[in-house]
């Protein structure tokens, strides 16, 4: 089987790199996608002119890179109470949409919303709104055909528990809508097997990283406490074949857990 | 010494109703948390003006509290600062109209991207706050920041507060004793509090009074915290609590003392 495993730019810690050459970097070391972190100061979707996408996009299809986009999460809330805040949230992930329609990218990750103290002592009108603000998102991506993947969140101040994330996806009700299954998420939810039970149906997206128990660390896998061969055999009885994203905080890393996610898979 | 409220005590109720309640049970002020749908930033000017002829009529004084959840000073973002600037610049307005004496801000976060870029990081969250204070200082508003204890905080001690001030000279404080409390400092020298401009205290239950769910258990210690504090400065008491009963608790916890 052919199975689709890239690294996100995370493995750059910089972020001060060049995307062609970050294509072109990851293509030579034997990975078939990548996924780009949205997030400024380089990475401003709506900062990224015309040229490079387009100089992106021929790369990517030259060298047979699949690309995947993760919107920006820092200071985005598009489940907000605050107007202003919400309204920018949602643009910038439209921005990402339009982005991933230009470069040809076939999923974009983004992160359902933020939980403070006015989400907690008002959740469900919480809720309403964050609806309110997906749809707007969800119709750009089924207009450009693109896949949203909400990710798996763990943090009390994230809205992205897999019961939270499915009631979305049964209330939104689009073919666009997936999840993003992230492992160290999952551990700190506590047991990736059974959370990944929960919302396999609609994985899209899988973020693979290690870390030890209780942390949220981007090791490389064996180097923390996941239980990575019964975690991927489910993955793989399950039909899913990738994308298997390598979030890292290397480069080495990423390439170490390539081969030992091949040898898994196996 | 003065002792006041935070309107957060009634999130789901009206300002007015905090009022009532602030008067009746012998507080000198409502500290208005500004957070939607509790307190709405886009309300027009007869709402606030209302607002201030009860609060004067009730013998109350009024000063706003900008929780900033989202909003960033400290962001190399220029789109996600220009929001959080025009955020206080409206709150300014607000508190102008409302005759209010005080704005307490949080001064900024620190997430992965400015942590890779800390000059440019400090240097906008500077230029950021010295036109803030400036709006503030037009207006007759003391501008306060306010101590968080989260990692990613640009204020979250004294030390911080000290640095600050190099920078902004005549910046105050709002010192929350529960998120220093939070930081669990070992062998912290509270004497420091001597050498910054606090304006007044914020008390209410561990680790944050703006967060749920908290931690009771940890409420005595964080009152003998403050106590220790005021041993060294006593300014005006802000209790902030989403709970009518801890509030009055904390409150007679303190008389008791």
């Amino acid at each position: 089987m052919n199975y689709i495993i890239g690294v996100s730019t995370s493995v750059f810690p910089s972020l001060d790199i060049d995307l062609l050459e970050v294509i072109e970097k990851i293509f030579m070391h034997g990975f078939n996608s990548v996924e780009i972190i949205c997030s400024y100061p380089k990475f401003k979707p709506s900062q990224i002119d015309k040229n490079l996408r387009e100089r992106i996009r021929k790369l990517a299809a030259q060298l047979n890179i699949k690309l995947l986009l993760h919107a920006p999460f820092y200071s985005i809330n598009i489940a907000d109470h605050n107007r202003e805040i919400r309204e920018f949230s949602v643009r910038e992930i439209i921005d990402t949409i339009i982005l991933g329609h230009d470069i040809e990218a076939s999923i974009v990750t983004v992160h359902a919303g933020l939980c403070f103290l006015p989400c907690k002592l008002m959740y469900r009108e919480t809720m309403r709104i964050l609806m309110d603000s997906l749809s707007l998102i969800v119709e750009t991506a089924e207009n450009v055909d693109i896949k949203l993947a909400l990710e798996i969140r763990a943090s009390e101040f994230d809205i992205g528990k897999p019961l939270e994330l499915l009631y979305i996806i049964s209330e939104i009700n689009s073919k666009h809508l997936g999840i993003t299954f992230d492992t160290v998420q999952a551990q700190l939810l506590g047991d990736p097997i059974k959370v990944y039970s929960l919302v396999k149906k609609y994985c899209l997206n899988i973020h693979v990283r290690d870390s030890r128990k209780g942390m949220e660390e981007m090791l490389a896998i064996g180097e923390g406490d996941i239980g990575f061969s019964s975690l991927l055999t489910e993955m793989k009885n399950n039909g899913f074949n990738g994308p298997f994203i390598l979030e890292m905080n290397n480069l080495e890393r990423a390439i170490k857990s390539k081969k030992e996610i091949l040898k898994l898979l196996s | 010494m003065r002792v006041g409220i935070s309107s957060l005590v009634a999130f789901k109720e009206d300002i007015e109703n905090v009022m009532f309640f602030a008067q009746n049970n012998g507080f000198s002020h409502v500290n208005i948390f500004v957070s939607e749908p509790h307190f709405s930033l886009f309300k027009d000017r007869t709402y606030f003006k209302q607002l201030r002829r009860l609060a004067q009529n009730l013998g109350l004084l009024i000063s706003l509290k900008a929780p900033a959840f989202t909003q960033n000073l400290s962001s190399i973002d220029n789109d996600i600062g220009r929001i959080a600037v025009k955020y206080y610049e409206r709150i300014i307005n607000i508190a102008s109209i409302l005759d209010s004496d005080k704005v307490i801000i949080r001064a900024g976060m620190v997430f992965y991207p400015e942590k890779l870029h800390p000059k440019e990081t400090f240097q906008v969250t500077i230029s950021r706050l010295i036109h803030i204070l400036e709006k503030a200082k037009d207006n007759g508003i003391k501008l306060l920041i306010e101590n968080y204890p989260y990692d990613f905080d640009m204020i979250r001690d004294i030390d911080d507060m000290l640095l600050i001030k190099k920078y902004l000279r005549k910046i105050a404080f709002a010192f929350n004793i529960p998120h220093l409390f939070a930081l669990k400092r070992k062998n912290f020298d509270i004497n420091k509090i001597n050498y910054v401009d606090v304006d007044c205290f914020i008390m209410g239950p561990p680790p944050s009074p703006y967060h749920v769910p908290y931690n009771i258990r940890e409420l005595e210690n964080v009152i003998a915290l403050y106590y220790d504090v005021v041993k060294i400065r006593r300014k005006e008491l802000i209790l902030a609590s989403v709970r009518k009963d801890l509030i009055l608790r904390i409150k007679s916890l303190i008389s008791e003392k």
